[in-house]
């Protein structure tokens, strides 16, 4: 199985066996070819994680939950954006930014314009692009 | 590239399901509708390459220490 021989080479994390697969169905954008990831969690990331691609090595993304930033941040996202990964259940959004660290905290950015959200029932996800939200592909996280 | 001359309200049809029409021709720009179904993203072109750019760098980017990430962490204000 693919998966057991993915690793990620930057934060030197080894898959665990409840690593579960995560399916983007049209990759990431600028990443289609990439489909298939793990969400990758460790002592030495948290609160970040790493969504990893278990395709190449060298396709990971560090990520943080939006709302743990922006607190109403799921309400940002538009219904048939949810509906299109089978989320009706409001009540368990999950979106994620993916993060880029700067030389300092202060340049430490979330590009919160185009969030990760993923169905975790059906382990499927979709990167999509909030327009007119006022939102930044480089939003300071501090 | 494949290309089209259309006259304003002519349509053009990409697979069964995506169609595009001309709605209005001004000096220097067009007014163009898009129908097609949910599953398919309709973005302005720009706006994606700065998206893929900005993913591109994040997969490029390094990740950190512990404490550098804690450090980060501890600065974020949910608002």
């Amino acid at each position: 199985m693919k998966a057991m021989q993915a690793y990620d080479y930057r934060a030197q994390l080894k898959l665990k066996s409840q690593d579960a697969i995560i399916h983007f169905d049209e990759g990431l954008i600028g990443f289609s070819e990439f489909k298939d990831y793990v969400l990758m969690e460790s002592e030495s990331l948290a609160p970040f994680r790493l969504l990893q691609s278990l395709d190449s090595a060298k396709v990971g993304f560090l990520v943080l939950e939006a709302a743990s930033v922006i607190h109403n941040y799921y309400e940002l996202v538009p219904p048939r954006e949810w509906e299109s990964l089978g989320i009706k259940d409001k009540a368990k959004p999950l979106a994620f930014v993916i993060v880029v660290i700067g030389s300092s905290p202060q340049a430490s950015t979330g590009n919160f314009q185009a969030p990760l959200l993923i169905n975790y029932e059906r382990m499927i996800g979709k990167q999509m692009i909030l327009t007119d939200s006022g939102l930044s592909v480089r939003q300071p996280l501090t | 590239m494949l290309v089209v001359t259309r006259k304003k309200d002519e349509k053009l049809i990409i697979g069964n399901e995506i169609e595009i029409q001309v709605l209005r021709i001004g000096r220097d720009n067009v007014r163009l509708g898009i129908k097609a179904p949910a599953h398919i993203s309709i973005y302005r072109y720009e706006i994606y390459e700065a998206i893929k750019n900005e993913n591109v760098s994040a997969v490029t980017s390094q990740i950190p220490d512990k404490e550098t990430l804690e450090k980060i962490s501890k600065g974020i204000k949910a608002e």
